[in-house]
C-alpha cells in the first residue's frame, strides 16, 4: 500500500518547484516529500528533461499528463516511458514554435511585399531529437543578442539550419543535473535593411555549379530563373558555382559559401551579406553601388567597375580589388579603392589589416565565372504582372501565341502599288546597359522576306535569311556588325531599344521574332 | 644670368597658369592609371576616356588629344565623340582639326574616325574647319563624304557652297549610280561578305540616295535657298556668289 497518492503536491506545486516560484516554506515541504516519493521524482525529473519554451509558462496540462502517466507505473510499466517519449516529442515541437522569429518590427512585417515566392520546400530531414530516446535537456542560450545555430547530426546531405531569434526571452533555469547541448556560434544572420520596401528582390540567372538557394528552412538548386528576396540565402557546398546577377554582374562562389544579395531600388545600391566562404563579383563593364557586409562590418564600394573578391576567415573579412576601379568607404574612411589592395577586416568593423597581395587568386576566380552573360533575355512569354529580370515594352508589332509560345510578330504597313509594303517589330528595354566588347545579339525568327534589318538606336545591320519561308531559324550578330553611316557600334553605346523591319514588294509578308537576346561569351 | 632668367619665366608662367589645372590633376592622375595600365583592354580605355572626358578643360583636351592617332580605332573614335561635346573649349575643335588632317588618320581603315571627327567638327561648328571639312566632301569613302556634308551644313561657310555643288552635279550624273553597303568594308574583322550575305537581288541603295538630300539640306542651311536640282543651283550661285553672305 502506498501513501503517496493520498499526500503527493498537485502538478500546480510541482509546476512551481520547477519555476522556482514557490516560497521558501512550500519549497521545504516539497524537498522533504521528494526525499521519499519515487513518483514526484521521476514525474519532476521527466518534466525537467522536456526541452521548454522559454518564453511561456511551464505547460501545466501537459506536466499532468507526465505525472499521471507516471504514477500507475506498477500497473503499467511501460507507459510511463511510452508518455515520456510523446511529451519530449511535443515538448520538442512546442519549443521549435516558440522559438520561431518573435513579432518581427515593422519593418519586417511588411516584408513580404517584396518577398520572392516560396522555393519547391526540400524534405526536412527528420529530427534525430524527437525520434531517439528521452534527450537530455538543453542549458538555454544566455548570450541574448548573438543568434545561434543548433548543430544538427548530419542525416542527410541537405542539413536544415535551425535559425533561431535575434532576442531571445527569459528562460526558466532547468535543474543542474541537465547538460549543455552542443551549440556552435555562427555568424549573425542577415540584417534586413530598415526599410525594406525599397529592396526589390534579385534575379539569378544561369547559374552553374553547385548552386543552392536556402529559404526559410527549404533548399533547392537555383534554377536559370531564380529570384531571390534578401532573406533568401545562396551557398554552395562541395563545389563552386557562378551566376549572373540581374544581367548586370557576374556572381562566383567558392565551395561552402553562402551569401545573401539585395537591391535597394532608390539608390540602385546592391549588397551583398556574406556569411562564409569566399565571393567574387565582376560588374562587367558598368559602374555599380555595392555594400558589402559581414557581421558589423560594412563597406560601400561606389562606382565599382571591376572585379571585387569578398572572403570571410572565421571572424574577420577580407576584401580586394581584383582589377578595375572603385571608391571605398569603410565607416568613415573613403578612399580609391587599389587594385590589389586587400582590407582585412574585424567582424565588429575594425581594419585590421591593409595589404597590397599578388594577384594570384585571380586566374582561379576566373575559371569559376559563367561562360555566358546575359544582358537582355526576352521570349515574349513573359507575364507583365510579374517582376521580370529583363523588362521591356513592345513598341511595334504585336505578341502572337503559337504552338511553343508566344513571340513577336511584325507589323505590315501596306504600301501604294509599286512601293514596297514594310514589316516592322520593335521593343524597348526598359534597363538599358552599355554595348561590351564580344557581346552579340541571338533571336529566332521566321520570314518569308529574302533579308531584313535588325537596328539598334542608329545601328543597324542587314541580315539575310538562311531559312525558308515558315520556318524558324537562328540568327547570332556580334554587336560590333552595326554600323550607323560608316562607323560601328562602341563599346559603352546604350543599347535601348531593338527593331526588325523588313519590306516587300508582296500583298502579305511575315517577319516573326522570338527569343532575343543579348548575350556576352567569356572566352 | 640665363639660367636665372628661365627660373623667372617658369615662375611666371607657373603664376599665370590657370589654377584650374590643379583640379583636374587626381581625374588625370587616374585616367593614366587606367588607360595605361598592363593588359588594359579597349572596354578598360574608353572607360577611361570617357571618365577624363567629364572634365571639360584645356588641360583634359591636352590629355586626350594624343589618343585622336595613338590609339586605337575604337578609342580615337571615342575621344573624338567626346570632344566633340567640349563646346567651351576652344583647344578641343583645333585639336580635332589636326586629328583630321593627320596622315595616322588618312587611311581608309580609318574612315571611322576621320567620319567621328567630322561629326565633332560639325557639333562644335568650328569655322576655322570648313576648308578642310569642304574637301571632303568629295571624299572616296560614301560615309566620309556624308560626314562631309552634315559637317559643312553645321559650320555654314560659303567655301562650302562650290564643293557641295559639284558633288550634287556629280551624283546627279552616271556616277551616282554605284551602291552603297553600310559598313563599306571600314570595320575591322568585319566583311559584308563573312557575316551578312547580302541577298544578290536584292537592290542597294546608290551614293544618290545616300547624299544628295544631305546636300541639299547643308546648302539650305548655309544659303537659306531650297532648289531641287543641281542646275537651277547653279543658277542660283552664278547670280548671287559675288555678293553672298551666310546670314546668322
Amino acid at each position: 500500500m502506498s501513501t503517496m497518492e493520498k499526500f503527493c503536491p498537485t502538478t500546480e506545486v510541482l509546476a512551481g518547484w520547477l519555476q522556482g516560484s514557490l516560497d521558501p516554506q512550500q519549497r521545504g515541504q516539497l524537498t522533504s516529500h521528494l526525499a521519499a516519493c519515487d513518483e514526484c521524482r521521476r514525474a519532476l525529473a521527466i518534466a525537467s528533461s522536456i526541452e521548454a519554451p522559454p518564453a511561456v509558462p511551464l505547460n501545466e496540462i501537459l506536466l499532468s499528463r507526465v505525472v499521471a502517466a507516471s504514477r500507475p507505473r506498477r500497473v503499467l510499466p511501460f507507459a510511463a516511458a511510452a508518455a515520456a517519449v510523446l511529451a519530449a516529442a511535443v515538448g520538442f515541437s512546442l519549443t521549435r514554435h516558440a522559438t520561431q522569429p518573435p513579432a518581427p518590427s515593422v519593418a519586417v512585417d511588411r516584408a513580404p511585399a517584396v518577398e520572392a515566392p516560396a522555393v519547391k520546400p526540400v524534405p526536412k530531414p527528420e529530427d534525430p531529437r524527437s525520434a531517439g530516446p528521452v534527450p537530455t535537456p538543453p542549458k538555454p542560450v544566455v548570450e541574448a543578442p548573438k543568434p545561434v545555430v543548433v548543430e544538427q547530426p548530419k542525416t542527410s546531405e541537405k542539413p536544415v539550419a535551425v535559425e533561431k531569434p535575434v532576442e531571445r526571452p527569459t528562460v526558466v533555469a532547468p535543474p543542474e543535473v541537465v547538460e549543455k547541448p552542443i551549440v556552435k556560434s555562427t555568424p549573425p544572420p542577415v540584417k534586413a535593411p530598415v526599410d525594406v520596401l525599397t529592396l526589390a528582390p534579385v534575379f539569378v540567372i544561369d547559374p552553374v555549379g553547385d548552386l543552392w538557394l536556402k529559404r526559410d528552412e527549404a533548399e533547392a538548386k537555383a534554377v536559370s530563373l531564380e529570384k531571390a528576396a534578401y532573406k533568401d540565402k545562396f551557398s554552395t557546398r562541395n563545389g563552386t558555382a557562378a551566376f549572373t546577377l540581374e544581367a548586370r554582374t557576374s556572381v562566383m562562389l567558392e565551395k561552402n559559401s553562402e551569401v545573401a544579395f539585395w537591391h535597394q531600388k532608390t539608390d540602385d545600391v546592391y549588397s551583398l551579406a556574406l556569411d562564409q566562404g569566399l565571393v567574387m563579383l565582376d560588374t562587367e563593364g558598368s559602374s555599380q553601388k555595392w555594400q558589402i557586409s559581414f557581421g558589423n562590418t560594412k563597406l560601400d564600394y561606389n562606382n565599382l567597375n571591376g572585379r571585387l573578391a569578398v572572403e570571410s576567415r572565421g571572424d574577420r573579412m577580407s576584401a580586394l580589388l581584383l582589377d578595375g576601379t572603385a571608391e571605398l568607404k569603410i565607416g568613415s574612411m573613403a578612399k580609391k579603392a587599389l587594385v590589389g589592395q586587400e582590407f582585412v577586416l574585424s567582424r565588429e568593423g575594425a581594419v585590421v589589416e591593409q595589404k597590397v597581395e599578388t594577384q594570384k587568386k585571380l586566374a582561379r576566380l576566373d575559371e569559376l565565372r559563367p561562360k555566358v552573360f546575359t544582358a537582355f533575355a526576352s521570349t515574349f512569354d513573359e507575364k507583365s504582372e510579374d517582376f521580370q529580370p529583363y523588362p521591356y515594352a513592345v513598341v511595334s508589332g504585336k505578341r502572337a501565341l503559337g504552338p511553343s509560345g508566344f513571340y513577336l510578330q511584325a507589323d505590315f504597313a501596306a504600301a501604294p502599288k509599286g512601293e514596297k509594303s514594310v514589316l516592322s517589330s520593335e521593343i524597348h528595354l526598359d534597363r538599358a546597359f552599355g554595348v561590351v566588347s564580344g557581346m552579340v545579339i541571338k533571336f529566332r525568327y521566321r520570314s518569308s522576306l529574302p533579308g531584313f534589318s535588325v537596328k539598334i538606336g542608329n545601328y543597324s545591320v542587314d541580315f539575310a535569311s538562311r531559312v525558308r519561308a515558315g520556318q524558324w531559324g537562328d540568327g547570332e550578330i556580334p554587336l560590333g556588325a552595326f554600323s550607323f553611316e560608316g562607323t560601328p557600334m562602341l563599346p559603352t553605346d546604350p543599347v535601348e531599344n531593338v527593331r526588325f523591319t523588313g519590306s516587300t514588294t508582296q500583298k502579305n509578308g511575315q517577319l516573326d521574332i522570338d527569343g532575343v537576346q543579348f548575350l556576352r561569351r567569356v572566352k | 644670368m640665363t639660367v636665372a632668367a628661365g627660373t623667372l619665366i617658369s615662375i611666371l608662367a607657373f603664376w599665370a597658369s590657370p589654377q584650374d589645372d590643379k583640379t583636374f590633376l587626381p581625374a588625370i592622375k587616374k585616367f593614366r592609371e587606367e588607360y595605361y595600365k598592363v593588359g588594359a583592354k579597349d572596354d578598360d580605355k574608353i572607360a577611361a576616356v570617357n571618365y577624363l572626358a567629364q572634365h571639360r578643360h584645356e588641360r583634359i583636351v591636352a590629355e586626350l588629344t594624343p589618343l585622336l592617332t595613338e590609339a586605337s580605332l575604337p578609342v580615337r573614335m571615342i575621344t573624338a565623340r567626346m570632344l566633340s561635346q567640349f563646346t567651351q573649349v576652344e583647344a578641343a575643335p583645333r585639336e580635332l582639326l589636326n586629328g583630321l588632317k593627320a596622315q595616322a588618320n588618312s587611311g581608309k581603315k580609318q574612315s571611322c574616325v576621320r567620319i567621328e571627327i567630322l561629326r565633332a567638327l560639325g557639333n562644335l561648328r568650328y569655322k576655322p574647319a570648313a576648308s578642310e571639312v569642304a574637301k571632303m566632301v568629295e571624299d572616296r569613302e560614301v560615309w566620309v563624304a556624308k560626314a562631309a556634308i552634315d559637317a559643312c551644313g553645321r559650320i555654314r561657310t560659303a567655301e562650302a557652297i562650290d564643293p557641295l555643288l559639284k558633288a550634287l552635279r556629280r551624283i546627279e550624273g552616271s556616277m551616282g549610280d554605284s551602291e552603297v553597303y553600310p559598313l563599306d568594308e571600314i570595320l575591322e574583322g568585319v566583311s559584308r561578305g563573312s557575316l551578312l550575305k547580302p541577298d544578290p537581288n536584292q537592290k542597294r541603295p546608290t551614293e544618290r540616295d545616300v547624299l544628295k538630300q544631305p546636300i541639299l539640306s547643308a546648302l539650305n542651311a548655309i544659303t537659306k535657298q531650297s532648289f531641287p536640282v543641281s542646275k537651277d543651283w547653279d543658277t542660283w550661285w552664278s547670280k548671287n556668289k559675288a555678293t553672298f553672305r551666310v546670314a546668322d
